[in-house]
């Protein structure tokens, strides 16, 4: 996918990047965090602004900055990244609230014919189910997987 | 172990900063992962293509 995005800094481990969004509320620091979950090979994505005063990360916020697209696909640079590095796994990913849900459902969908080639997109239903992903469909999460070349 | 195609999708890396990996230990990415935990032992994993 070789959409606009910003340079990353990516921890030792490649489960962690930073890079910094620039807009039209000026410069904001974001983090994406790959963890592990109880499941093995799952990792579960988290995207946050940084907090400059303390360091932490905080996904309450919104930023506004006219950029979602760019830091979007951003975040799927990474992910590029991180199944580069690591194949094998699945990524797991739940929008903080349902409008930042329903923002990353239209990311994909706009950019679906991007991703089908290099990943399975699943999507998790409101009826608590998995479904391959579908751009008419109304979902509380994501699951990813590369696929085999 | 799968064998995915390199290309230029990935990320534009320019610099590597051993402290991000402090993040990994934050109690905001173990809330998130416990809440993808309840998620995931309720509904568990989709049926991927072989």
């Amino acid at each position: 996918m070789n959409l606009d995005k910003y340079p990353v800094v990516a921890s030792n481990s490649s489960f962690v990047y930073e890079f910094v969004s620039e807009g039209k509320n000026g410069k904001v620091a974001k983090i994406i965090v790959y963890s592990k979950t109880h499941i093995p090979n799952l990792y579960n994505l988290v995207l946050g602004d940084k907090n400059l005063k303390t360091g932490e990360i905080d996904d309450a916020v919104t930023t506004n900055n006219g950029d979602s697209r760019k830091v979007l696909a951003t975040v799927a640079s990474t992910l590029y990244s991180f199944t580069q590095k690591f194949p094998d796994v699945m990524i797991f990913a739940e929008g903080s609230t349902r409008s930042r849900t329903r923002l990353y459902k239209i990311g994909i969908s706009n950019h679906l014919n991007l991703i089908t080639p290099d990943f399975e997109v699943f999507g998790f239903t409101l009826k608590d189910e998995w479904e391959s992903f579908n751009s008419k469909s109304d979902y509380s999460a994501f699951l990813v997987i590369r696929k085999k070349k | 172990m799968k064998k995915v195609k390199n290309d230029n999708k990935g990320a534009i890396i320019i610099k590597v900063d051993k402290k991000l990996d402090t993040y990994l230990k934050s109690n905001f990415v173990k809330q998130k992962v416990a809440r993808a935990n309840e998620i995931l032992r309720t509904a568990g994993l989709p049926k991927f293509e072989k």
